[in-house]
């Protein structure tokens, strides 16, 4: 039941802070120093979720060869401007031809 | 915040837009060129979304048991392939934004260890928010 109100309580959290965003008034956003800061935030959030998903398991670091070896593969095939779906399907198909074996 | 200038939506709308605003919906708004399209693009990435998240997760609820452990198709490397994809533009935008990665990668890895999963990515975004507004 405690799980319940967690669940809950996350919810609710995570809807509020999202229409917070909206609510703002937009003098605050034409703000020259917030609206970098916003434009910047992406970028540190997308680069700690890339390290985080390719080398963590809950506390630990886990160092999964398949894993790393599908991400390196997306690098390439983000370097080479691939569509964003083909990016998707080969760093899949690396990990799991890797683990056939 | 990103998004609100955007969009520019008024009233009762505003609630359905925050419940709107995910990852995906955000990064494809902020992808287009001029403010139509992303308007344009926010609100049928939310609906795509919407409509097939819950249909496969019904699906997905029925009957995922019959297909074993996922990671055999390397589902597990698509998560960070994606996020690595969607970084791109921005890398290739300047030398701020490489940096404001690289600080960023290098801060999460180093808290995995010591801190409850979800606060590595968190706190990295904080530090370099701090770090930008101040610089």
């Amino acid at each position: 039941m405690t799980l319940w109100w967690l669940v809950i309580g996350t919810v609710v959290g995570c809807y509020v802070l999202k229409l917070a965003g909206y609510l703002v008034p937009p003098r605050v956003l034409e703000h020259g120093p917030t609206r970098r800061a916003v434009e910047l935030l992406p970028v540190a959030l997308l680069a700690a979720l890339v390290v985080v998903e390719a080398v963590a398991n809950g506390c630990q670091y886990d160092l999964d060869g398949p894993r790393l070896a599908g991400l390196a593969v997306a690098a390439v095939a983000v370097w080479r401007r691939l569509p964003f779906l083909l990016i998707i399907v080969v760093a899949a198909l690396s990990a799991a031809l890797l683990r056939l074996g | 915040m990103r998004l609100a200038p955007l969009l520019r939506v008024r009233g009762p709308r505003r609630l359905l837009a925050a419940h709107g605003t995910i990852d995906e919906s955000t990064a494809m708004a902020v992808a287009q060129p001029t403010d139509e399209l992303a308007r344009s693009a926010f609100w049928w990435t939310f609906g795509a979304i919407f409509v097939m998240w819950n249909t496969a997760t019904l699906v997905g609820a029925l009957s995922a048991g019959a297909i074993g452990d996922p990671s055999k198709f390397g589902l597990d490397a698509v998560v960070p392939a994606a996020f690595l994809a969607l970084l791109a533009p921005r890398l290739r935008a300047g030398r701020i934004e490489r940096r404001i990665a690289v600080g960023g990668a290098v801060i999460a890895a180093a808290l995995i260890p010591i801190t409850p999963p979800g606060v590595p990515v968190l706190a990295a975004t904080a530090a370099l928010l701090l770090a930008a507004t101040m610089g």
